[in-house]
């Protein structure tokens, strides 16, 4: 009699086990994704906001009159400062952004390799510099136009009251700009908002 | 199932649960191991000791900690910010009640739940990560981690705030030149640190009892040093440890630059008081815990016993012998969490930190020429003793 309990209890796990959780999690497996069709698994800003925000900006860009047709002036990268509460690579958003800005064939870029080895011998980083820095380099760079840029991030949580999950806004906000070094006047600048919200249960297995 | 055999299988399910809480020990005296490594200067013994760590452990983000306090003492900045940045954001990922673990710790012990830190450790994770990144001259990284303090410390639930981790968070913002952010953490650091003087505008930290404030107050436009003092629990150069009543109750530190004092350092808080006040928030929820443990274990041994007089009283022996209390914390902190911001040469390069007790007696004096970085006229730097 203890022995079937036994071997029915033994089948009916088995079977649920079978049932609930397939053979697949058992198996390795890797897929290939487009990054502009990714889902989001947080409300953080990921690899997904990263091109398309770069994207969106882009095509706002190429909207704006500058730069004056039948001229392809030259642009220093002078970096995207990172006011969020992430350890950004902002790096990769401005590589990303020129790219696809140079691709179009309207501007041309300093190389951020010797715009790095004139900051260094000069004692600067490019996240640390100040705007008179940023002149004073693109000027040595010879460059006419500097394109510099933040994105901010705020943030808001739902309070402690009785829940089950925990729902966030995270909201971002990219601003990217084109100054002429010359005048010290802005020529272009471009704003983008998203906001995002993630729920997140607060009871767990 | 028959009577006799519903004892022996009570007996069995609870042998499985002490091997599950023995275990855990490994990480337990994995982290011993690395700790007394750590406080014999052994660095890479200690490192060596919390080399892998199984993303299931409990005390995953334990280890986390403790290893990034060991790079960060041996000067490996980036690597423990690699190790801090890992453990903040696993803490993220357990910010969950876990039904689980919360059922398990109801029977055996607290220790048998996740590790994720005080709110007070969690907020000194992101001032250390910053000190980090200070060091490394990523200023905009090291303000990213200020905002990371700002929220978790408006988010308190009761626990205590922290004047040291507010201090660091306005210093990560006025290495931005974000004024404003720097002020107004300035000011709540200054509200919470009763016993000093924190100038808003300028972070300048002086006695409260005295006029000082207004007299030692820095020239606007003189170059500044900012040093992050920590004191207590730290590696011993003769390496054995040494005890912390050489301290007193209230050590500091003086700067020197040439053979000039340049200011002396003020203690923001110490880890004691900070746990002293997290334990005092949550004893309420713990004493109800333990007694609703002794209960149910109480029951749970007499119910065998009524089948079995002997396996009862041999069950009862084990469920009290994993009763044990949850100790877990964040033991490389240091004691004393203190600042010196005092006016210094343009050109700093190297200046001397001498250690003193309560009393003044000098017990260490030590050249300190890394990590000094600086952003404008304000140089950032940080020392630890024992």
């Amino acid at each position: 009699m203890t022995t079937n309990c036994a071997l029915t209890k033994a089948l009916v796990l088995t079977l649920a086990c079978s049932t609930f959780f397939g053979c697949a999690m058992f198996r390795e497996s890797i897929t290939e994704g487009d990054p502009l069709s990714s889902s989001k698994l947080t409300a953080k800003f990921d690899q997904h906001d990263l091109y398309e925000m770069a994207e969106q900006i882009m095509q706002d860009i190429l909207d704006h009159p500058f730069p004056p047709a039948g001229t392809t002036p030259i642009v220093a990268p002078l970096g995207i400062v990172n006011n969020t509460k992430s350890h950004l690579d902002m790096m990769a958003l401005e590589n990303t952004l020129t790219t696809k800005l140079l691709n179009t064939g309207r501007m041309q870029f300093i190389n951020t390799a010797r715009r790095d080895d004139l900051l260094k011998e000069q004692g600067f980083q490019i996240a640390n510099c100040t705007d008179a820095t940023k002149v004073q380099v693109g000027k040595q760079l010879g460059a006419r136009y500097m394109l510099t840029g933040s994105i901010t991030e705020l943030g808001a949580a739902t309070g402690k009251q009785v829940r089950v999950s925990k729902k966030t806004d995270v909201y971002y906000q990219l601003t990217m700009e084109i100054t002429d070094i010359e005048t010290g006047l802005i020529v272009l600048r471009k704003q983008r908002d998203r906001i995002r919200r993630a729920s997140k249960p607060i009871i767990g297995w | 199932m028959t009577n006799d055999e519903r004892p022996r299988r009570a007996l069995l399910c609870l042998g499985v649960s002490a091997f599950v809480v023995l275990a855990s020990g490994c990480s337990t005296s994995r982290l011993g191991a690395a700790r007394e490594n750590y406080y014999l200067h052994n660095f890479d013994r200690a490192t060596e000791s919390l080399t892998e760590i199984p993303d299931d452990d409990r005390n995953q983000v334990l280890a986390l900690m403790e290893r990034g306090m060991i790079r960060h003492t041996s000067g490996d900045y980036k690597g423990a910010n690699t190790d801090w940045l890992e453990a903040n954001e696993q803490i993220g990922k357990l910010d969950y009640f876990s039904v689980s673990e919360g059922t398990t710790s109801l029977i055996i012990n607290d220790t048998t739940q996740t590790y994720t830190g005080a709110p007070f450790e969690r907020s000194l994770l992101h001032a250390f990560t910053a000190k980090n990144y200070f060091a490394l001259a990523q200023w905009h990284e090291a303000a990213v981690e200020s905002r990371l303090i700002a929220d978790g410390l408006e988010a308190l639930n009761g626990f205590p705030d922290d004047p040291y981790s507010r201090y660091v968070c306005g210093l990560g913002f006025e290495l931005i030149r974000d004024y404003s952010g720097a002020a107004l953490e300035y000011r709540k650091a200054d509200a919470l640190a009763k016993h000093l003087t924190i100038d808003a505008a300028t972070g300048h930290i002086s006695p409260a009892t005295t006029n000082l404030a207004i007299k030692a107050k820095a020239p606007k436009q003189a170059a500044e040093l900012i040093c992050l003092v920590s004191l207590g629990r730290a590696p011993t150069p003769e390496r054995r440890p040494r005890s912390n009543a050489t301290w007193g109750n209230r050590p500091y530190v003086e700067i020197l630059h040439n053979g000039r004092t340049l200011g002396r350092s003020y203690t923001l808080n110490t880890t004691g008081r900070l746990l002293a006040a997290t334990q005092k928030r949550i004893a309420a929820i713990k004493t109800a815990k333990t007694a609703t443990r002794i209960v149910l274990k109480e029951s749970i041994a007499n119910a065998v016993s009524e089948q079995n007089a002997f396996l009862g009283e041999i069950l009862r022996l084990i469920l009290y012998a994993i009763e044990v209390p949850d100790s877990r914390s964040w033991e490389t902190l240091p004691m004393w969490l203190q600042v010196a911001r005092v006016p210094c040469p343009r050109d700093l390069e190297t200046y001397t930190v001498v250690f003193r007790n309560t009393a003044g007696k000098e017990l260490k004096r030590e050249v300190i020429t890394n990590p000094i970085t600086n952003r404008d006229d304000k140089f950032v730097s940080f020392v630890r003793a024992w």
